[in-house]
């Protein structure tokens, strides 16, 4: 008996050791995860009481006080900027180490780490589009004693420092779950950040749509179905007319089908992982979006100049942004939103100016065929009948316990990386992978005085990704500028260019006098949510902005009839449920129900007439409470399916479906061939179309919802808003949310609910600055944490708090106080 | 009761300063020296108990240990109640047999022993 429970004794010892000390499968190792002193328990003890008030930063040259205020939001008080840089990355690893963690993997194509072979292509993706190479080799391009590698190593300082000093109960959750413990934060990791950000906001879904069309209607009719110019045209850069202008020239018509143009989509193509192929192809991809508009003191009611700003990415738990207040007395004032890993205030305002973007959109990535030596293993590529070195770059990807997942050689000329695109070499030249001084334009443009400034200061450094850059200052001036690198091309950068060719490659850039711009104008305010940003006609040049433009239409119209802006029109602006979109289009569904009812006699006209009527109902706006807008986005989607047979694939290809600007332009030609539906004997006609999308969509949202009158079609119902934990996991997302807004509305949610607004802020340039701000989560990255996802209610009401900005630490009081912190210099 | 409260008070003491590895030293210890004890080893497991229970009451006091169990529960899926048996299982199984293996020990060197 003693021997037997002995011998029991002993193995459920060495089991136990077993369990405590290896994961087994996906489980984390036992004995560190349970143990409740410093284990995954103690994570509830982290999230109620901040770190120890005292920490050592190597690098520090002076202490600095760090409070945070009543909104967590830490304000960073430092003597010297380098110093202040360096608490920032304190505060952010403290706050959002995971974050810190995950992207530096997504960003340098490391994610097999935690994912194994699952995320290869993810991390391929990355790597064959020469992000991390380009990241590792920026600081020989701007110096090692820029400004940029200066406060990259800064940064670094600050988040090793507290990687260092962390206490055990605060290595975050997701780290746990995985095993992982936090790796040194290298200055490296923000230029990766900085790169995958550029490769977030490329513009890669125009060129290969329409080549994907010409090989099914020809070129002719892909290029109107897939314009560059927008049919309708109301520009960031003010064109002098009052109202949009819309094309209502007829489409030409489907023409024999043109695969010559084909390489171009599947040199696009080849880039792409899946999950981005996805993403370029889901229907809702045209709502993602960015809004920014600013008015002039002699349009806001308070005789102050007024900056809003809500730049739509994807969201997550946590948030994407984090909000921080960095003070250099007489030197740097600086509030606003960093991306966790990037050494800036990438939006916000100081006590003069403020600042906010939307993307550009611009095309700045060009193919080329290349020549090689040797098809198999090229070392060598000719141009202009010389050869080039051709630069191979092993790629290794490492699995979650070190070993060998895949290994990759990819190639690179002079211009940037090769594939193997339909049994030819292509190269990728695009603007991202030159880039690399952008930081210093957040780190100047933070300190600009006038709006003015800001934008001079960002045209000298930054490039890539282009950005409409809006600005407003305390002495009432204005500005936007389309803010990067405009490459000067030969040819149009819409083929797929001779790479043999020297004359092919980038000529030159555009000097920023050409750039879109407009400074204090005579309209008393500026728009900006991606619309192109010069008039074709005034330009001549594509800047960029293929994105739908009825939320430019909207917020231009809101504008135009408010003389007398209010801080709080700005906020209600932003999640403004009106849609152009739906005033344009609706009208055109009654009518065309109207005409039918009266020439068809069929089965359907009892329907027909009752799906008319909950429309005509409608009051166009994306209200929680209204069902008119379940019926018309299931019959505009059913209408645009209708109309477009001609481009339908054989099932289960990918669907190309051309803009609803584009949609609006065929509406004005009501007989176009392209109503017809090619499967059916009779000829359709526009108004027989969208009649019968009405039935269809009716029947459909009755079948699905119920009764219109029974509440199942209420867009609360329907409109949803998810916002996935960064690791997907459920229990840490925030799903199923309601809010107002919908598809070219201002506020639209995009991609499964997961992309929209991801930081909202309206800011008054009075004599004292004063902002109001919110995202959809909360300042910490610890899922225990009050401050996790504390901001997501006020942000689906569409609420904003007011900041606090203190000159000092004195400045804020004790109820405006959570915690304090004070860094040292390491002894 | 002397002993449970001291064996609590080790367990708790070396858990905060050694991690986990914490219940099975100061098992062995107390298998060591109560390897005479009739039970020793399950009042030594009782002691994990105790002492792991009363360092996750720490843990709850800035409440905020309901929000933790109930994300770690949808992670892990299982209930929050469930994952805090395991928790408080798994110390108990390590000092159990800790404390057998040191009690086994105790008796060895006490067989050995010249005074013995």
């Amino acid at each position: 008996m003693h021997t037997l429970r002995l011998a029991a004794a002993v193995l459920v010892l060495a089991g136990g050791l077993f369990i405590g000390a290896r994961p087994i499968g996906p489980a984390p190792a036992l004995g560190a995860f349970l143990e409740p002193a410093h284990g995954v328990w103690s994570l509830a003890r982290a999230a109620a009481s901040p770190a120890a008030p005292d920490a050592r930063v190597a690098g520090l040259g002076a202490p600095v006080e760090v409070v945070y205020d009543d909104r967590a939001v830490p304000h960073i008080f430092a003597r010297t900027e380098d110093d202040a840089y360096r608490a920032l990355g304190y505060v952010v690893a403290r706050d959002r180490l995971f974050q810190l963690y995950a992207q530096t993997l997504a960003s340098s194509g490391r994610l097999t780490e935690i994912g194994g072979a699952q995320a290869l292509p993810l991390d391929r993706e990355m790597r064959h589009l020469g992000l991390p190479r380009a990241a590792e080799a920026l600081p020989a391009r701007v110096g090692d004693t820029s400004l940029v590698a200066r406060t990259a190593r800064a940064y670094a300082d600050g988040v090793n420092a507290y990687i260092a000093s962390m206490p055990a109960a605060e290595l975050p959750l997701e780290l746990r779950l995985l095993g992982k413990r936090p790796p040194k934060w290298e200055p490296v990791d923000s230029y990766l950040l900085q790169n995958r950000m550029g490769w977030t906001l490329a513009n890669i879904a125009n060129e290969r749509t329409r080549t994907a069309a010409a090989a099914k209607v020809g070129v002719a009719a892909a290029s109107a179905l897939f314009p560059d110019d927008s049919p309708i045209v109301e520009p960031i850069q003010p064109n002098g007319q009052s109202a949009p202008r819309f094309d209502t020239s007829p489409l030409p018509p489907p023409g024999r089908p043109d695969s010559a143009s084909e390489l171009l989509g599947a040199a696009s193509d080849a880039w792409l992982s899946a999950r981005q192929l996805a993403r370029a192809d889901d229907e809702d991809a045209p709502w993602r979006a960015s809004n920014n508009w600013a008015v002039m003191p002699k349009r806001s009611a308070t005789g102050h100049a007024l900056l809003a700003g809500d730049p739509h990415l994807d969201l997550t738990l946590p948030s994407i942004w984090y909000e921080v207040h960095l003070v250099v007395p007489g030197r740097l004032d600086a509030y606003g939103v960093t991306i966790p890993g990037l050494p800036a205030v990438v939006i916000g305002f100081n006590r003069d100016v403020a600042w906010t973007f939307t993307n550009t959109g611009a095309d700045v990535m060009d193919f080329y065929v290349e020549e090689v030596d040797d098809d198999r293993h090229p070392t060598r590529h000719r141009v202009d009948g010389t050869w080039r070195p051709i630069e191979p770059r092993v790629e290794v990807y490492r699995g979650p316990k070190g070993e060998t997942v895949a290994v990759d050689t990819v190639y690179y000329t002079f211009r940037g990386p090769m594939q193997r695109v339909r049994d030819r070499w292509v190269s990728l030249r695009w603007s991202v992978l030159d880039a690399g001084r952008e930081a210093v334009g957040f780190i100047e443009g933070a300190r600009a005085r006038t709006a003015a400034e800001f934008e001079e200061a960002m045209a000298r450094s930054y490039r890539a990704p282009a950005q409409n850059m809006l600005a407003a200052d305390r002495g009432g001036h204005i500005a936007i500028r389309s803010t990067g690198r405009y490459p000067i091309r030969a040819q149009n950068g819409s083929v797929v260019l001779d790479g043999t060719k020297g004359s092919n490659d980038w000529q030159g850039d555009l000097p920023v006098a050409k750039w879109p711009q407009a400074f204090d104008p005579a309209q008393g305010f500026l728009a900006s949510a991606n619309q192109q940003p010069m008039d074709p006609r005034a330009s001549g040049i594509w800047f960029g902005g293929d994105y739908d433009p009825w939320r430019a239409l909207r917020i231009n119209a809101l504008l135009r009839a408010d003389s007398s802006v209010t801080v709080d029109d700005m906020r209600r602006f932003q999640t403004d449920p009106g849609s152009a979109r739906a005033e344009f289009y609706v009208p055109y569904f009654l009518n065309a129900a109207l005409r039918v009812a009266q020439r068809d006699t069929g089965p359907n006209r009892a329907v027909l007439a009752e799906a008319r009527r909950v429309l005509d109902r409608w009051d166009r706006r994306y209200t929680a409470s209204n069902t008119g807008a379940v019926l018309f986005e299931a019959a505009l989607r059913q209408a645009a399916v209708e109309t477009w047979d001609e481009l339908a694939g054989e099932s289960g290809t990918r669907r190309i479906t051309p803009s609803s600007a584009v949609f609006a332009r065929l509406m004005h030609d009501s007989a176009s061939v392209w109503w017809d539906v090619r499967s059916t004997s009779q000829v359709e006609d526009r108004d027989a179309i969208l009649a019968s999308s009405l039935v269809s969509a009716y029947l459909a949202a009755r079948q699905r919802y119920g009764a219109e009158a029974d509440g199942g079609w209420r867009w609360s119902n329907v409109h949803k808003v998810n916002i996935p934990h960064l690791l997907r996991l459920p229990a840490l997302s925030a799903a199923d949310l309601s809010a107002e807004g919908g598809p070219g509305t201002l506020s639209p949610i995009a991609i499964g609910g997961a992309n929209g607004p991801s930081w909202r802020m309206v800011v008054e340039l009075g004599p004292t600055v004063h902002a109001w701000t919110t995202y959809p989560g909360g300042q910490s990255g610890n899922p225990a944490s009050p401050r996790y996802r504390d901001r997501i209610p006020e942000w689906l009401a569409g609420a904003l708090e007011a900041v606090h900005v203190p000159a000092r630490a004195s400045e804020l009081s004790a109820a405006q106080r959570s915690g304090t912190l004070t860094l040292r210099p390491a002894r | 009761m002397l002993a449970l409260f001291v064996s609590a008070l080790a367990v708790a003491a070396l858990t905060w300063l050694l991690g986990w590895w914490g219940v099975v030293v100061a098992a062995l210890i107390a298998g060591v020296m109560l390897w005479q004890r009739r039970g020793a080893p399950w009042l030594v497991a009782l002691a994990a108990v105790v002492a792991w229970g009363a360092l996750i009451v720490v843990d709850t006091f800035g409440g905020r240990f309901s929000v933790l169990a109930t994300s770690l529960a949808g992670v892990m899926r299982a209930p929050s109640a469930a994952l805090l048996v395991v928790t408080l299982l798994f110390g108990a199984l390590l000092a159990w047999s800790a404390a057998v293996v040191g009690s086994e020990i105790g008796r060895l060197a006490r067989a050995k022993s010249p005074s013995a």
